[in-house]
């Protein structure tokens, strides 16, 4: 659970994990029984103790999550007053027909693949290499290094990349043009970059916390698998794959689960090309901006139909999780 | 006997230490490990890259922003962009103090109730405690459909738009997962200090403000510095909130000006002072982070090992 609040999604988490999920429910389902069995004790003291937390998030946390689901199935338009009509599958409907919706999901999913790519075989691979540093000092150096892209502000990282990789002036921009000539640097204009520079900068923003978490799994393997393996005549690629690997699968896992809500993600694309610009061709609109910009900027404010769309990219995600979740699981011995 | 004096060698002079000589000693001694740390060095470079261009613009001089061949890090610094982003970005210093007091006091709030209502699941035992406890932790797995929607909503209702404290609430309120953090470090812990503390004439409270809270400082850090990168970093929420230019914190701020979206945020282009912004109003989390550190990924080992 803590791994979740790594995301800094905090309430806003829409990763799931399927066995968390099912735990959970279990826990729940229990307590619900033994509610009955349970005497007063300290009762005064004990909602003295939670009360304040619990009321608070109550209000602002579990309230919108409930009317969310509500307004997903009608078609509330926000600027048209006292209508929200209870329009049951419509909002479905609509999308099936909406070109624009399926071009959005379709970025994201683009989005969510390179995104996944980039922050596994990246973060394994930094975190194997800071793993085997001896040294605790720096060891710990690399670690801070690790996650200080995780700390920016959103806004100032998106903006710093913004520069970075700005076509007249970006250091990208004049190392390519010095490279390969003034045409290789056109691609940073081009519409089909726009999805992979997003999703590399949004790795290169969450990588830090996949790099602790898989450098906490690390640091909790038994060195003496090494050390058999090693006399057993094993290479480096052979206690890789055999030892470990096989033993970061659970963390694979909760990374895996946890950035599944990258799909519904709209920020990076927001800051990076402004509130009303949806970059070039359009193509920085992901599914969770064509949401915001349907909830928001689009004509009455269609907030019905862009819960509807919220709540689709959800499901979808607990979808893809649950079913990665099930692979990697048969995958382990 | 006079002949063991001139038996003896001459010392040995001592090896000059220049930087030539500690380079190839550390070579010589982690040359098994150099390749995979050249290796390493590659990758976090990837990570640090912007990072130091940034600063490094920030610190640059006018000829050499407009150079044609831009260099990465610079080589006589001067602090012109930060005085000039500081005179030019009007309502700078109103935004960084707008994100302080946000950032703060959520933080605060945020971590104090986390440990009251962590001990209360952890420890006392009332109706209904564990149903209310999962009720919260389940819902996290529930798809936020409304989204921000239902939060503008809400917060239009209450009267809380356009006000720093409606922020505070609205952010201290992700409160699951803490409360999930505390309870788990409270539980960690042994009971028998609070007994001891109950038996010796303590009430609840002072047993959880004297014994208990002052053993469970590492998970609050944690709890406060995730929260403070958190808040300190918000966009979207705190863009919808926010209408009043006057209540905007650094992250629309900035991305108001740098955007050209509204131009009320004081006129330049200038990536060097653009640069300067960028690092003031990431400094605060980044001092926080380096000075929690330490609590910080201590508390993560031992919370991931539930």
């Amino acid at each position: 659970m803590l791994a979740d609040y790594l995301t800094h999604r905090g309430s806003e988490l829409m990763a799931t994990s399927p066995s968390g999920a099912a735990a959970t429910a279990s826990a729940w389902w229990q307590a619900v029984r033994a509610l009955r069995r349970e005497a007063w004790g300290e009762s005064i003291a004990g909602f003295l103790f939670v009360g304040p937390a619990v009321a608070l998030f109550l209000i602002f946390n579990a309230y919108p999550i409930i009317r969310g689901l509500v307004i997903a199935f009608s078609d509330y338009r926000y600027l048209v007053p006292d209508y929200a009509p209870f329009n049951g599958f419509d909002n479905w409907l609509a999308m099936a027909n909406d070109r624009v919706f399926w071009e959005s999901f379709g970025r994201s999913l683009q989005y969510t693949a390179i995104y996944f790519a980039l922050n596994f075989i990246m973060a394994f691979f930094v975190a194997v290499l800071i793993s085997q540093v001896h040294g605790p000092r720096e060891a710990g150096v690399y670690r801070v290094i690790s996650y200080l892209p995780v700390i920016l502000p959103a806004s100032v990282a998106l903006l710093v990349w913004r520069q970075f990789l700005s076509p007249e002036f970006g250091y990208i921009a004049v190392l390519l043009k010095g490279l390969f000539g003034p045409a290789v640097s056109a691609w940073l204009r081009d519409a089909r970059a726009v999805v992979p520079i997003l999703a590399t900068i949004a790795a290169w923003k969450a990588m830090g916390s996949n790099v602790l978490l898989l450098l906490v799994g690390l640091y909790s393997i038994n060195g003496e698998l090494y050390e058999a393996a090693s006399i057993d005549g094993a290479g480096w690629w052979k206690r890789l794959t055999a030892i470990t690997i096989p033993l970061l699968l659970p963390t694979f896992t909760v990374i895996f689960v946890l950035a599944a809500g990258v799909l519904g993600e709209a920020e990076a694309s927001l800051i990076y090309y402004g509130v009303t610009d949806a970059g070039p061709e359009g193509a920085g609109r992901l599914i969770g901006r064509y949401a915001y910009e349907i909830a928001f900027l689009q004509g009455d404010l269609r907030w019905g139909y862009a819960a509807a769309m919220n709540l689709t990219v959800g499901l979808t995600s607990m979808g893809i999780s649950g079913l990665v979740f099930r692979l990697l699981r048969s995958g382990r011995v | 006997m006079s002949g063991l004096s001139t038996t003896l060698p001459p010392p040995r002079p001592r090896p000059v230490r220049t930087p030539m000589s500690i380079a190839v000693g550390w070579l010589i001694k982690y040359r098994g490990g150099l390749s995979a740390r050249l290796l390493l060095w590659l990758l976090l470079l990837y990570f640090l890259a912007p990072i130091i261009w940034t600063i490094a613009s920030s610190l640059k001089t006018r000829a050499e922003l407009f150079q044609a061949t831009p260099s990465f890090i610079t080589l006589n610094p001067t602090i012109a962009n930060y005085q000039y982003a500081i005179k030019r970005l009007t309502g700078f210093d109103l935004f960084f103090r707008n994100s302080l007091i946000v950032t703060l006091g959520a933080t605060v709030l945020q971590t104090i109730l986390a440990t009251l209502a962590g001990y209360g699941f952890a420890r006392l035992r009332f109706k209904g405690r564990d149903l209310i406890f999962y009720t919260m932790v389940m819902l996290i797995f529930v798809p936020r459909a409304g989204g921000l929607m239902a939060q503008y909503e809400l917060m239009s209702f209450l009267g809380l738009r356009n006000s720093l404290f409606g922020l505070i609430l609205a952010f201290s309120a992700g409160l699951a997962v803490p409360v999930f953090i505390m309870r788990q470090s409270f539980l960690n812990l042994p009971p028998d200090f609070e007994d001891a503390a109950l038996i010796d004439g303590c009430n609840r409270f002072q047993a959880f403000w004297y014994v208990m809270a002052p053993m469970a400082t590492g998970s609050m850090m944690v709890v406060a510095l995730f929260e403070f990168i958190r808040v300190w970093g918000e966009y979207l929420f705190t863009l919808t909130m926010i209408d009043n230019r006057d209540l905007f914190t650094l992250g629309i701020g900035m991305a108001m000006q740098f955007l050209g979206v509204s131009m009320e945020f004081g006129e330049f282009t200038s990536y060097g002072s653009q640069a300067a912004a960028f690092v003031m109003a990431s400094s605060p989390v980044a001092i926080f982070f380096l000075a929690t550190q330490r609590w910080f990924v201590r508390g993560l080992m031992e919370g991931l090992k539930f």
